[in-house]
């Protein structure tokens, strides 16, 4: 154990994670930087250069350091890895979350450890034509009591194991315990984008996935059972797809439908989305959706819908300033709303560490009542070694 | 007689002999203001070819380039008149020059003309008719170089530097901008159950849209501007809880007002995207039911007047726009939202 321990420790690199919005400095698809094709978990090389030179600012390297040389340091020990079939890697991730502030009565504030993940990717042939991604790693479990049905109920356990194949440059395919595909892929995982169709980031599911990625187009189909570590009764089997377009060169559209189910819930989802590049790290998010809730022990459908709109603009490399607006209507039926809306800033001081702070002001419009926003904000801290 | 113009010719020889003298060792001591001074004291002293090549050396270490250029054309004149004109005919004919044709001192020559003005051009920090007059001498220099082939490599990276510079200054310009807007907006105000002995809190969330435009100046970084737009929406009013000793509310209670924010932008991207502070003014009018007479209580509208500190962007497609704005009321928990498009004129 000793030993893996060390020759783990050896070999990792760097790891970031690459945003959506992110289409402002050129990249579509999430391809060119993930080992992934949908996103999210360890970056591939590429994407640790991007990291180290667009992505994250300059101004903290010697003078006499140019890109060539911040981009050789985005591997571990400031060093390119010696070989090219392994790549290991770690990623942090907690916050501080400070509900109701200024409030004397209400005020509450927290630590979060959201995120302490070890990665170990083998990859193989040319162009990583075979990958496997192993992603463990440290997660809170929900506050309150433990979940219903849930085996091995632990704060420590894998949050992704695939294989992937890809045949050709344009066709792979994906199994083991993988992000569902939806929408946009924001971080944002109380989203209620991602939140209500069930795609946040504890929602991983075993299951096989394709991916398709041509001039124009990039689809993926996924079918799942469930993730196994549940109930079997518990587990949301089902499929989703997604569906993106370029459109004038840099900008994409896309729409995505899924469909699950388990012995007391259906649930169905579909989403139309959109990615603006805005030019220099600028760009505009946005995507509607909608879900239905069916439970078949009550014979009751809830149809709930949501919006979110991101945008970004970066006034200086390393810096983003961005807007989240985001809508959600529980009940299609019924007239009350609720929209949450929140500047923040993201800065990259230098490869390797990310900070973030998020204003949420969350507001009810009813036509029976009249309430007080609710306030919170979220002070996040993002390193990877 | 003789004698005497041959001791005048002499004393000629013997002072310029001095003169060229202190140039050189001037130059040996990296002097360069003694050598500009010793020339612009005598331009038209006579000077060997080694003093000249190192008097305009120092000129333009002393960044005198006006009379470097003025030095350098004397040169050509007096050396290569011939040839110059040769070439300013063949240029105007669309000919071909052979480089190889022409000496090499009278392309060192174009080429310390070339970087004169481009010094001179880089120098500016705003367009003016004279810059007109250099922009024009600097194309002519870098036209004959590159027909002559003479260091292309350095030619092309100077006019690319040049060219920089002058779009830097066109876009530094500051020019009058306007637009339209159309705003979905979110605000909420304060209002009071207003009773013999005690005030009851109420609180009035608005929504609706803002109509308006904005005029102002822009240049390549920075937008300066005043934007006004007219408010028009309804919202709910309500008692808030744990503070009322009645039981009051009202839905859709129709609002008006106007909103005016001087604001700066920071243009941030090619496409004119851009992230600013406002301070709008809030101006909103509504009208609010009275309890029932019985419950002793009249509804007043408070602060019908506030100020806000919002947090601006915009993302411009063309001329069409798309703005956020979020803001928080001074000395309030309340904030306001708005959230648009826009064209732009």
């Amino acid at each position: 154990m000793k030993f893996l321990t060390f020759f783990i420790l050896l070999t990792i690199t760097t790891t970031a994670s690459a945003y959506v919005n992110f289409i402002g400095h050129g990249y579509t698809s999430c391809l060119n930087c993930h080992y992934n094709p949908a996103g999210g978990g360890p970056l591939n090389d590429y994407g640790r250069v991007v990291g180290a030179t667009a992505i994250s600012s300059g101004a903290l390297y010697p003078k006499d350091w140019n890109e060539e040389k911040v981009a050789y340091t985005s591997g571990f020990l400031f060093r390119k890895p010696k070989q090219n079939w392994l790549r290991t890697q770690i990623n942090y991730r907690g916050f501080q979350l400070v509900q109701s502030p200024g409030s004397e009565a209400n005020q509450t504030e927290r630590w979060i450890n959201m995120q302490l993940d070890g990665r170990v990717i083998l990859k193989f042939g040319e162009n990583d034509k075979f990958v496997s991604v192993l992603n463990y790693g440290y997660a809170p479990l929900p506050p309150g009591p433990k979940i219903q049905g849930v085996k091995n109920q632990t704060e420590w356990r894998s949050r992704e194991h695939y294989l992937g194949y890809r045949f050709t440059p344009k066709f792979g395919v994906y199994a083991g315990l993988m992000d569902k595909v939806f929408g946009l892929r924001t971080i944002e995982h109380i989203a209620y984008s991602r939140s209500i169709p069930q795609m946040a980031q504890n929602d991983q599911v075993h299951g096989l996935k394709g991916h398709y990625l041509g001039e124009k187009w990039e689809m993926f189909g996924q079918y799942f059972v469930g993730n196994l570590a549940q109930d079997e009764n518990l587990r949301m089997k089902g499929a989703t797809g997604m569906i993106e377009r370029t459109i004038f060169d840099i900008h994409r559209i896309g729409t995505s439908l899924t469909r699950s189910e388990n012995t007391f819930l259906t649930l169905m989802s579909y989403s139309a989305h959109a990615k603006f590049n805005l030019k220099e790290g600028s760009a505009l998010l946005g995507e509607i959706g909608q879900t239905s809730k069916d439970s078949k022990n009550g014979n009751t459908e809830e149809v709930s819908r949501w919006g979110l709109l991101q945008t970004y603009l970066r006034p200086v490399r390393g810096l983003y300033v961005l807007t989240n607006i985001e809508y959600k209507k529980d009940d299609v039926n019924m007239e009350d709303y609720t929209v949450r809306w929140g500047p923040g800033i993201q800065y990259f001081p230098i490869q390797r560490f990310e900070f973030r702070f998020d204003i949420y002001n969350e507001r009810n419009f009813s036509p029976d009542s009249s309430t007080k926003d609710r306030w919170s904000y979220l002070l996040q801290t993002h390193i990877w070694l | 007689m003789v004698i005497v113009k041959i001791f005048i010719l002499m004393l000629a020889f013997q002072s310029l002999a001095i003169g060229a003298s202190d140039i050189i060792n001037a130059f040996k001591r990296k002097d360069y203001h003694t050598i500009s001074d010793t020339f612009k004291a005598a331009p038209n002293d006579t000077y060997t070819r080694q003093e000249l090549v190192l008097i305009s050396y120092s000129l333009r270490q002393m960044e005198f380039y006006r009379q470097d250029i003025k030095l350098n054309v004397r040169l050509i004149n007096q050396k290569f008149k011939d040839r110059h004109t040769k070439i300013l005919a063949a240029i105007r004919q669309g000919d071909s020059l052979d480089g190889d044709g022409y000496p090499e001192p009278l392309k060192v020559l174009y080429w310390n003309l070339l970087m004169d003005f481009s010094h001179i051009i880089l120098g500016y920090d705003e367009k003016s008719p004279i810059l007109e007059s250099d922009r024009k001498f600097f194309n002519s220099f870098s036209k004959i170089l590159s027909e002559l082939e003479f260091r292309e490599g350095k030619v092309d990276k100077i006019n690319d530097q040049v060219l920089a510079h002058l779009e830097y200054l066109d876009k530094k310009v500051y020019q009058w901008s306007t637009s339209f807007s159309l705003s979905y907006v979110s605000w909420q105000s304060e209002a009071k159950l207003h009773g013999q002995g005690q005030d009851i809190a109420l609180l009035v969330t608005n929504k609706g849209f803002c109509a308006g435009g904005d005029v102002g100046v822009e240049n390549y970084l920075f937008h300066f501007y005043v934007d006004s737009c007219f408010l028009m929406g309804s919202g709910g009013i309500q008692a808030l809880p744990n503070k009322s000793e009645i039981d009051y509310q009202q839905s859709n209670v129709p609002a008006y007002g106007v909103k005016i924010s001087p604001g700066a932008s920071m243009i941030v991207s090619t496409t004119k995207s851009r992230i600013g502070f406002r301070i709008p003014v809030i101006y909103s009018k509504q009208t609010l039911d009275d309890p029932p007479a019985s419950k002793g209580y009249e509804a007043l509208n408070e602060a019908p007047l506030s100020i806000i500190t919002s947090l601006y962007s915009r993302w411009q497609f063309n001329r069409w726009y798309f703005q956020t704005e979020f803001g928080k009321y001074i000395s309030k928990e309340s904030t306001f939202w708005g959230l648009g498009v826009g064209y732009t004129y």
